[in-house]
C-alpha cells in the first residue's frame, strides 16, 4: 500500500526529473543519487498507524482535533510515515489488539489515543506501541483545565498537546526531541503604518498559529536568529545615532524586553546577518565597520569583537557548523556570490564546488552537520533552495518553480526547513522537509520575511 | 579705494539704524550725528570714515537667487534640492548618466556648508537580502567617494545600506527595478551660520 509519504516521494522524482530536462544549466544528473543518499542517512521512515482516538462524554471534539493535530505533525516530523487509515483493521473497545492484522498493514509503530473528562480536568493519554512485539515502548499522560479559556486559547492549548506527543514519538526513534511544539521568529510588515517600509520581530509556533509580534521599534527590523537555548533573538535593526540611522545588531528576550545592542560601529558601516555559535556565547555577523563588509565575531555581551576575515569583497551571511569549529559564509572575492567555508579563527578558507550563480543564506545542518542548506539564482528573477552535502561536495535542489525562496533556518531537529517565498508582490514564509517535501506556507497577511526556526517555548 | 556696493548698504544700513533710536526713545536728547556715535558693532577703520552721501546712481542690481542658506532639513529634503542616483543591476560603480547629477549635489552643498547629509544606498528585490546590505553599502560609499573627490568634506557625509528593505516602487519588472536601485541624499541638520 503507498503511504502519503511514497506517494509524495514519487510526484517529486517525477517533477524533478522534468525539471532536469528543461533545465540543463545545472545538470543535476547525481541530483536523485543525491537526493537517495540523503534520505538514506536521515534514516528510513518508521511506518506508524495512527487510529482514531477514543473520546470520553464530552471530548469528542478535542479528541479529532488532537488527532488530526498529531497525524499533521508526524507526517511533517520526517520521521514517520502514516499507513493509509483505510487498511488499518477494527476492533471494538476492550477487545484484544489483533496484532497479526496490524503486522499484515506493515506498520511498525503504533499511537493509540484516548481523551476524557476527570473533574473539571481534560485528560489525554497517549500510547506509542511496537507492532512486532505487541508492547508498549512509551506513554504519556496530560491533563489541563480548560474552563473559562477563549476558544482561541483553548484551540493553542489542544494542538499544543498533540505537538507534545509528537516531540516524544519522534525522541523516542531517533534521539532527538522533535520540533512541533517550537517556535519560529520572522519579520512582518503587517503592523506598519501606510507608506512605511517598517517591519517588526514576530514569533509563532511552528505550525503557523498564534502569531504575535514582540518587537515595537517602528524601524526596520531584519534576520533574527534565536539563540541555542531558545531565549534571546538576535536581529539586525536600525537605529537613530545623533539623527544619522544606523544598522545595528540588537539582542531582545523572546518574551520582549529592552533590547540591547550587541554592536554598532563606531562610525558609519552597516552591521548585518546574525548567528549565535552552538554554545550561544558568541555572534558571528558581517559589518562594513572598516569599510568594506567582513565578517566579524562579537560577544554575546558586545565586548571583545574581532574581525576573521579580511578581502576587498563583500564576505556577508556566516553560519556556525554545529560544534562551533567552522564557519560558513558567501563571498563575492570572485566576482560572484559563492560559498566559503573557513575555520571559526578564520584561517584554512575554501570554496564549496556548487553550480554557477550567485548563492546566500548558507545555515548547518544542527544535528549532524553533513548538510548546508543555501539560496541560489536559477535564473530570471528565481532563486532556489539547495542542500550542499559536504560529505560528497554535491548539491541537491529542494524547491521549484517562480519566485525567490532565500533565507532558509533548519528545524533545531535537522530534519525540516524553514524559508521566505516571494511570488509577485507577496512574501510568505514556508516550511518544508530536508528533501524537499511537504512544502506550505505558515503566513498570509502581510508579508513576512527572514525567518528563524528557535528551540523550545 | 573704491568701496563695494556690499559695503555702502551695510554702513547705509547703519545709518538708518542709528537714525530710528531717536523715535524709540522720546525722553531722552536728539541722538548727535552718526559721525559722532563711537559704539559701532564693528569699528574696523573704513567705519571711521565720513559717510559719503549716496546716489541713485551708485546702486547696483543683481538677481541674488533664493536664499537657501537657513533652511532646515526637512525644507531641504521636501523640496528635493539633492537629487538621487541610480545604480545598474548588481553595480555599485558611478554611472556616467548619473555625474551631472552628483556635481549638482556637490555644488549645492559646497554652498551650503552646513548642511550634513546623509547618503543612502539601495537596491532592487533581485539578489538576495543578506548581500543586497552590502551592496547599498558599496552604492553609498561610492557615492560618498564622488562627493569627497569634488571637494566635500568626509565629515559632513555619513552613509547607510537600506539594501531591498525600502523600495521607492513596489512591482515586477525593470521599469520598477531601476527606480529601486539608488543613492539617496537626505539632509540630516542644518545649522544657522554663526559669523
Amino acid at each position: 500500500m503507498p503511504s502519503f509519504r511514497n506517494s509524495l516521494s514519487v510526484n517529486r522524482v517525477v517533477a524533478a526529473a522534468a525539471a532536469v530536462l528543461l533545465t540543463a544549466a545545472s545538470a543535476p544528473a547525481q541530483d536523485q543519487d543525491v537526493l537517495m543518499e540523503i534520505r538514506e542517512r536521515a534514516g528510513a521512515a518508521i511506518k506508524i498507524a495512527v487510529p482514531t482516538f477514543r473520546a470520553g462524554a464530552g471530548t469528542a471534539e478535542h479528541a479529532r482535533m488532537i488527532h488530526e493535530v498529531l497525524s499533521q505533525d508526524l507526517t511533517y516530523s520526517m520521521v514517520f510515515d502514516i499507513v493509509d487509515p483505510r487498511v488499518y483493521p477494527s476492533s471494538a473497545p476492550g477487545e484484544p489488539i489483533p496484532w497479526d492484522s496490524w503486522r499484515s498493514t506493515g506498520a511498525r509503530a503504533l499511537v493509540q489515543g484516548e481523551t476524557r473528562m476527570e473533574g473539571n480536568e481534560f485528560v489525554v493519554e497517549f500510547r506509542l506501541l511496537d507492532v512486532e512485539t505487541g508492547r508498549q515502548v512509551d506513554g504519556k499522560r496530560y491533563r489541563n483545565v480548560l474552563e473559562g479559556l477563549t476558544e482561541n486559547s483553548s484551540r493553542y492549548i489542544i494542538r499544543q498537546v498533540a505537538h507534545f506527543y509528537n516531540d516524544e514519538a519522534v525522541l523516542h526513534y531517533t534521539g532527538v526531541r522533535g520540533v512541533a511544539a517550537t517556535q519560529v521568529a520572522f519579520v512582518s510588515d503587517r503592523a506598519a503604518p501606510a507608506g512605511t517600509p517598517q517591519k517588526e520581530i514576530w514569533v509563532m509556533s511552528s505550525d503557523g498559529e498564534r502569531q504575535r509580534r514582540i518587537t515595537f521599534n517602528r524601524s526596520i527590523a531584519l534576520s533574527p536568529t534565536f539563540s541555542p537555548q531558545g531565549d534571546r533573538i538576535a536581529y539586525q535593526t536600525y537605529v537613530l545615532r545623533n539623527g544619522f540611522p544606523r544598522a545595528e545588531i540588537h539582542m531582545i528576550l523572546k518574551s520582549g524586553g529592552q533590547p540591547s545592542v550587541v554592536m554598532g560601529c563606531d562610525g558609519t558601516g552597516t552591521n548585518n546577518g546574525p548567528a549565535f555559535s552552538p554554545d550561544g556565547t558568541q555572534i558571528a555577523m558581517s559589518s562594513s565597520c572598516t569599510g568594506n563588509s567582513e565578517i566579524w565575531l562579537i560577544n554575546d555581551t558586545g565586548t571583545r569583537r574581532r574581525q576573521i576575515t579580511h578581502s576587498a569583497a563583500a564576505d556577508v551571511s556566516p553560519a556556525w557548523s554545529p560544534n562551533a569549529d567552522q564557519i560558513a559564509f558567501v563571498s563575492d572575492r570572485t566576482g560572484s556570490q559563492q560559498l566559503y567555508v573557513m575555520d571559526a579563527t578564520g584561517l584554512n578558507t575554501r570554496r564549496l564546488s556548487a553550480p554557477a550563480g550567485n548563492k546566500d543564506d548558507p545555515t548547518w545542518q544542527p544535528v549532524r552537520g553533513d548538510l548546508i542548506a543555501f539560496t541560489a539564482s536559477t535564473g530570471g528573477n528565481n532563486f532556489d533552495i539547495f542542500v550542499y552535502d559536504t560529505q560528497t561536495d554535491r548539491v541537491h535542489q529542494l524547491t521549484r518553480g517562480r519566485g525567490r525562496k532565500e533565507a532558509p533556518s533548519w528545524s533545531p531537529d535537522g530534519r525540516q526547513l524553514v524559508f521566505e517565498w516571494a511570488q509577485g508582490s507577496s512574501v510568505q514564509i514556508w516550511m518544508m522537509g530536508f528533501d524537499g517535501s511537504h512544502q506550505r506556507m505558515l503566513t498570509n497577511v502581510g508579508n513576512n520575511i527572514t525567518p528563524a526556526w528557535g528551540s523550545r517555548p | 579705494m573704491m568701496r563695494s556696493p556690499a559695503k555702502r548698504i551695510s554702513l547705509l544700513a547703519l545709518v538708518a539704524v542709528i537714525a530710528l533710536v531717536p523715535a524709540c526713545s522720546k525722553d531722552e536728547p536728539p541722538t548727535p550725528a552718526p559721525q559722532q556715535v563711537t559704539p559701532a558693532p564693528t569699528p574696523a577703520p573704513e567705519a571711521r570714515q565720513p559717510v559719503e552721501p549716496l546716489t541713485a546712481g551708485e546702486w547696483e542690481e543683481a538677481d541674488s537667487g533664493e536664499d537657501t542658506s537657513f533652511l532646515s532639513a526637512d525644507e531641504i529634503n521636501n523640496r528635493q534640492l539633492l537629487r538621487t542616483i541610480f545604480f545598474d543591476h548588481d553595480k555599485s560603480e558611478i554611472r556616467g548618466d548619473q555625474r551631472a547629477t552628483l556635481q549638482a549635489n556637490a555644488d549645492w552643498l559646497r554652498e551650503h556648508p552646513n548642511v550634513r547629509i546623509l547618503i543612502e544606498g539601495h537596491c532592487d528585490e533581485r539578489g538576495t537580502r543578506e548581500y543586497n546590505q552590502a551592496l547599498g553599502s558599496r552604492r553609498a560609499e561610492a557615492a560618498r567617494d564622488y562627493l569627497v573627490s569634488l571637494g566635500i568634506g568626509t565629515g559632513r557625509i555619513e552613509i547607510v545600506s537600506y539594501g531591498e528593505e525600502n523600495p521607492v516602487v513596489m512591482g515586477d519588472g525593470e521599469q520598477f527595478w531601476s527606480q529601486n536601485r539608488r543613492g539617496e541624499f537626505v539632509a540630516v541638520s542644518s545649522e544657522r551660520g554663526t559669523n
